[in-house]
């Protein structure tokens, strides 16, 4: 099977080749070492700069980049944050900046996160923030400096560099939001471009929804963590 | 990139004439029905592990079925298919997607509708919202948004983001619309 690894090499369990439980990895930081290999594999590393020298999974290579910050991280065993699926077919890059998850994310394949080039001043630099409960659908590019909770990035929107884009916002398909914007709490971008307020008070029935979806998707997806322990 | 494999040629055929790329990601094989002479071009995804959830207790019948592809399809290049989902009753749940005959999906274009019937033709770069239903003989150009839910009723053309119908398929362009001959055209030789 043409899958992705995903290995870590703390005591997390983000592994097995698809569902990943991010546990005990909220608030730290994901550094993530994305090679493409041969066709076959395509080989992800992932590494907590508190963890013990990696364990080199094979035909990675390790990237330089990646030796530099080391962020110390909260509350290594916080039960009560988990819950988030990452599809192995995801890129997360954190080569120029830090990449912070919350709990209930969806994150779909072909999906990638984080900065694609240098960040070009501080605030940038401190890295990308997904609050609770995002789901970015498949081939959406995120390169936002925060997205809040309950906000939906749907299939091959692309969100720019440093833009923050509110809590229960719905960005729709293949649509674009620019460096730098700031998309206010509701919003919904639809058609080609166009914006509204949706104030429906819908919010917790869908965030009630993106957990059973995660339960359903750890319960379909196999996560074999003791393969690679 | 090489490798020994690549050599061989790029489709496998299967027994019923399915021509599947071996650069086509193929996730949950035995939750996907191949109708046969099917073709399934490099870097397609087809999300056969999305099944059907099972209320606690309920025990499954038959064999789970996630995608069902009919004769004579054809998907393009990095094109995706997943079935839709939603909570039903209380219950978040993954629901079948179907396919008919003669369906060639663009380039690009991912695709999470209900049912697509029979001669349909999407372009590149489309998005099929979920749950979404294309009846026969229509045609979805480049670079659409359907919405989800949305019904699309046969013989018509429907473009745009959001998805409209704008036109309407001619008697005389039916003939177009059969796969065939595509099929015939591709393959290791």
């Amino acid at each position: 099977m043409p899958f992705l690894l995903l290995s870590t090499f703390h005591s997390g369990p983000i592994s097995g080749n698809s569902s990943i439980d991010l546990s005990q990895l909220q608030y730290q930081q994901l550094h993530l070492l994305q090679t493409t290999t041969n066709h076959r594999k395509h080989v992800v590393q992932t590494r907590l700069h508190d963890a013990p020298s990696p364990q080199t999974a094979h035909n990675t290579r390790l990237n330089p980049h990646n030796s530099r910050a080391r962020l110390p991280y909260r509350n290594p065993f916080d039960r009560s944050r988990r819950n988030t699926a990452i599809h192995p077919r995801t890129k997360l890059i954190s080569t120029f900046a830090s990449i912070t998850m919350g709990s209930n994310c969806i994150i779909s394949e072909r999906s990638i996160i984080g900065l694609q080039s240098e960040p070009e001043n501080d605030v940038e630099r401190e890295g990308l923030v997904l609050e609770d409960s995002v789901v970015v659908e498949t081939g959406a590019v995120v390169e936002a400096r925060f997205v809040g909770t309950g906000t939906t990035i749907e299939v091959g929107a692309r969100i720019g560099k440093g833009a923050v884009v509110g809590k229960h916002c719905k960005i729709g398909p293949l649509s674009e939001i620019g460096e730098g914007e700031e998309v206010p709490d509701f919003t919904v971008i639809f058609g080609d471009g166009m914006r509204r307020i949706d104030r429906s008070g819908v919010e917790n029935q869908k965030l009630k929804t993106i957990a059973r979806q995660v339960e359903v998707l750890r319960k379909l997806i196999p996560s074999n963590l003791a393969k690679f322990q | 990139m090489t490798s020994k494999r690549a050599t061989k040629g790029e489709y496998i055929e299967t027994d019923t004439g399915n021509k599947v790329s071996r650069r086509s990601q193929i996730i949950g094989t035995t939750n996907i029905i191949l109708g046969g002479k099917t073709v399934i071009q490099a870097e397609v995804i087809i999300r056969g592990d999305l099944l059907r959830a099972h209320q606690n207790g309920a025990e499954k019948q038959g064999t789970p079925v996630a995608v069902a592809i009919g004769r004579y399809c054809f998907f393009s290049k990095g094109c995706e298919l997943r079935p839709p989902g939603k909570v039903y009753k209380g219950w978040f749940s993954h629901y079948p997607l179907k396919i008919a005959d003669h369906v060639f999906i663009g380039p690009s274009s991912v695709i999470e509708a209900a049912l697509i019937g029979s001669h349909v033709s999407i372009g590149a770069n489309c998005t099929i919202g979920k749950f979404a239903i294309i009846k026969d003989y229509v045609k979805v150009l480049d670079g659409t948004v359907v919405p989800p839910n949305m019904v699309v009723p046969s013989f018509s053309i429907v473009a745009g983001r959001p998805g409209r119908v704008v036109g309407e398929i001619a008697e005389g362009e039916i003939e177009g619309m059969d796969l065939r001959e595509v099929y015939r055209g591709v393959g290791n030789g």
